[in-house]
């Protein structure tokens, strides 16, 4: 078999309802229609299910020289928000904790996420949100495996070797729904349900609001809806200054940071609340999934609704496009399955039956990558 | 045929062709096939072309095709859609050879000569079908006489045995589901440490036609109590129900509609506190009053029976229903509530059966379900005595 036939493994990881952390694996991209599940980490316990998953980042925030996002150090983590009020991060290799240790953090996590070291921060850095809308950032020292330019040693997966640690804590809204860091972990928007719950980013740094949504004109009625954010993104490639914003009341609006304290654009999506959210790498297109799951790709330069993908039968609890640019996007139902979609043919590449309800997924680039690597070095 | 029901041929008049055969159920669909002449020319783009999958030619063509197929099967169709599932064509087409006794009859213009001819030909046919019937079943009488094992029989195909198992089936042993069942909103009924309360309330300014309904209700349902809808939402509701400790709401809805008066046509049963809820449409209830020679009720709690509930969200929704109901069965008390899921419906019946001594044997006759004819969620509150289908009673073990 020459380096030719070798084909990255594709791998998913998806969270679910009691707590356990599935893996879904395809041959290769040209059989992704075999997507299935492969295997679980974790002891089933609905208290401790997760509620909140999300792939670590880099530091720096667009991957490392040698890669892109989606194979830099930090891919290979994964934070998650457990419902008895922990986070931790977890190997996506090994399922194995990274090395902080599961950390208490006061509430049912809204938002975790976790960022490799990068720019002016040699170690990691997890910031969390409760659901009574207490902020937290931690910090922890990580393992000084840097790269000396070799595929191996990038490669090598990256450890913490402290505590988490907390580095700031403030109260960021009264009631939070969702939560989520700019790259870099600069910024920290939060949202809720209810007035005063609106669209809020803080300065992580100062811990002081830097912006704050104003709500949209009352319609021809008189009425205006009371916040309900369901579901929040950072638009990649404008540092942190643009976020979308999903509403309970189906609508989706992009506040820009940079113009106006109103929504940009406020556009009517799917029929029931906003579930889901997610951005493809340039930032011009971004996936919303509602709790129907009707799952749309709205254009953000054109301003419009723009395609539908078929077949997620349950709520859409999760979308993650692919984090290396290629064209597909995973999403998890509340419907045990989790598909792989094209985004421009729109077509359903693989389906995989993952038993229980899922809360959230993730891609794991790194791990094929390594697999991938070292056959490769085999094989030559 | 297809025209007349499209609304292009008037029904009845001058301008059409009545045919005999109205009557009976074989000639309608042959009609629908090779109602002309010219529609029976399959030429070679059918047979041939590339063989396509099924699933592409049936998602390829769409609606429109399929009428394609059927009307225009003509050599001038569309290769494309012809030459694809070249099987299914040529599977057809040996059926179409079959010459049915509407074919050979159907060219006779004189109606009694033509009713008399299909009349004989229907016999003759029936005579040839018992014929190999009996022959059928004296070879099987024999070899079970000779020791042999015989032919298997035939087993006709019916939509719900065509149903692939996929993944979603629930398997017996299955880890996953249990794992899930051990930790689920109704763990707690199914090891006996939760006991159901269940609130039952209507739709906004119910009508008698919903109270009578209720009356029967309460007899099915142990451990009911009626609370007034008044002016509540079901957010309200629910948030007072639950601190009160009960485990159940299930709200009816009725239709009052001044034609033909109101009509009990919805339920939303909501598990407390939190738990799932699911929203039901209800038709062809038939109250006890309705049912020729019906039981009486007991205060005994009833044994349940859940059908078909095979999927893993069957098996969730089925353990719904159950946890209506307390999990403590009093079998001396001979009742049963029945679900029966079949192919998107649920049907519903609550009976009592009754162990017969008849001729030294024991036989078990119980309320017969409802028939075919009845699609929709049924409530017959009443068991017959009279003669059961198979034991159903017992399924549930």
């Amino acid at each position: 078999m020459s380096v030719e036939d070798l084909e990255r493994r594709v791998r998913l990881l998806c969270t679910d309802e009691l707590g356990v952390v599935r893996v879904a694996e395809a041959a290769g991209r040209s059989k992704i229609d075999d997507l299935a599940f492969a295997k679980r980490w974790g002891d089933a316990d609905r208290s401790r299910r997760v509620v909140r998953c999300r792939a670590g980042e880099d530091g720096d925030g667009a991957g490392d020289a040698l890669g892109g996002q989606g194979t830099c150090a930090a891919a290979g983590w994964l934070a998650l928000g457990r419902n008895d009020g922990t986070a931790e991060v977890i190997d996506t290799a090994t399922g194995g904790d990274v090395g902080g240790g599961a950390l208490d953090i006061g509430g049912v996590p809204v938002g975790v996420q976790v960022f490799g070291p990068g720019a002016g921060r040699e170690g990691a850095r997890l910031v969390t949100v409760t659901d009574a809308g207490e902020a937290a950032v931690y910090d922890a020292a990580c393992d000084a495996a840097r790269d000396d330019g070799s595929l191996a040693s990038r490669l090598a997966p990256l450890r913490v070797v402290q505590e988490w640690s907390p580095a700031a804590k403030w109260k960021a809204c009264d009631a939070a729904l969702v939560a989520r860091a700019s790259p870099r972990a600069r910024l920290l928007a939060v949202g809720g349900k209810g007035q005063g719950n609106d669209l809020k980013v803080y300065d992580v740094e100062t811990r002081k609001v830097w912006y704050k949504a104003k709500p949209p004109p009352e319609n021809w009625l008189g009425y205006r809806a009371p916040p309900y954010v369901s579901a929040m993104e950072f638009v990649p490639g404008n540092d942190g200054k643009c976020v979308l914003v999903g509403t309970g009341e189906r609508r989706v609006r992009l506040y820009d940071a940079r113009a106006d304290k109103r929504a940009v654009m406020d556009l009517e999506v799917g029929e029931t609340t906003v579930t889901a959210l997610a951005l493809n790498a340039q930032g011009t297109f971004a996936f919303v999934g509602n709790a129907k799951g009707q799952l749309q790709t709205v254009d953000l330069r054109e301003r419009k609704v723009f395609a539908k993908f078929k077949g997620v039968q349950g709520s859409v609890r999760s979308i993650a496009p692919h984090p290396d640019g290629e064209p597909l996007v995973a999403v998890a139902g509340l419907d045990r399955y989790l598909r792989v979609y094209h985004t421009e043919t729109r077509k359903c590449l693989g389906s995989a039956f993952m038993k229980q309800a899922l809360s959230g997924c993730a891609w794991d680039v790194r791990g094929p990558e390594t697999e991938f690597a070292a056959a490769a070095a085999e094989a030559a | 045929c297809r025209r007349r029901r499209r609304g292009a041929l008037p029904r009845s008049g001058r301008h059409t062709r009545r045919r005999v055969r109205r009557s009976f159920r074989g000639p309608e669909r042959e009609c629908r096939r090779v109602s002309h002449p010219r529609f029976l020319r399959l030429g070679p783009a059918m047979g041939g072309g590339t063989p396509r999958s099924a699933k592409s030619v049936a998602k390829g063509s769409g609606g429109a095709s399929k009428r394609k197929k059927v009307s225009d099967a003509g050599g001038d169709g569309d290769v494309a859609s012809g030459s694809g599932s070249g099987d299914a064509k040529r599977a057809r087409r040996e059926k179409d050879t079959v010459v049915t006794v509407g074919k050979q009859t159907s060219g006779i213009k004189n109606k009694i000569a033509r009713s008399e001819l299909y009349g004989k030909l229907k016999h003759h046919k029936a005579l040839e079908r018992k014929k190999k019937r009996v022959a059928r079943q004296k070879e099987e009488e024999r070899a079970l006489a000779a020791g042999e094992t015989p032919k298997p029989r035939q087993v006709p195909k019916t939509i719900e045995n065509q149903r692939v198992r996929d993944e979603t089936f629930v398997e017996a042993g299955d880890e996953e589901v249990a794992e899930e069942d051990a930790e689920d909103e109704f763990a707690s009924y199914f090891s006996q440490s939760t006991s159901p309360k269940v609130i039952i309330t209507t739709s906004r300014k119910p009508s008698g036609e919903m109270f009578k309904f209720l009356e029967n209700l309460f007899t099915v349902v142990p451990n009911a109590y009626y609370y007034a809808r008044r002016a509540y939402t079901v957010q309200e509701i629910q948030k007072h129900a639950a601190t009160r400790g009960f485990t159940d709401l299930l709200v009816f809805n009725e239709n009052k509609k001044f034609s033909h008066g109101a009509r009990v046509n919805g339920l939303l049963h909501v598990h407390l506190p939190e738990g799932p809820t699911c929203l039901y449409r209800l038709s062809s209830l038939v109250l006890t009053k309705k049912i020729k020679n019906h039981g009486r009720a007991t205060n005994h709690y009833p044994e349940l029976i859940l059908n078909n509930f095979s999927t893993r969200m069957g098996h969730r929704v089925g353990r719904m229903f159950a946890s209506v109901f307390p999990q403590r069965p009093e079998f001396n008390g001979r009742r049963v509530v029945t679900f029966h899921n079949q192919r998107d419906f649920i049907f519903f019946r609550h009976h009592r059966y009754i162990f017969e001594t008849r001729l030294g044997k024991k036989r078990q006759h119980q309320g017969h379900l409802a028939t075919a004819e009845v699609p929709e969620e049924d409530v017959e509150t009443r068991g017959r005595f009279g003669k059961g289908k198979k034991d159903k009673a017992l399924e549930k073990k």
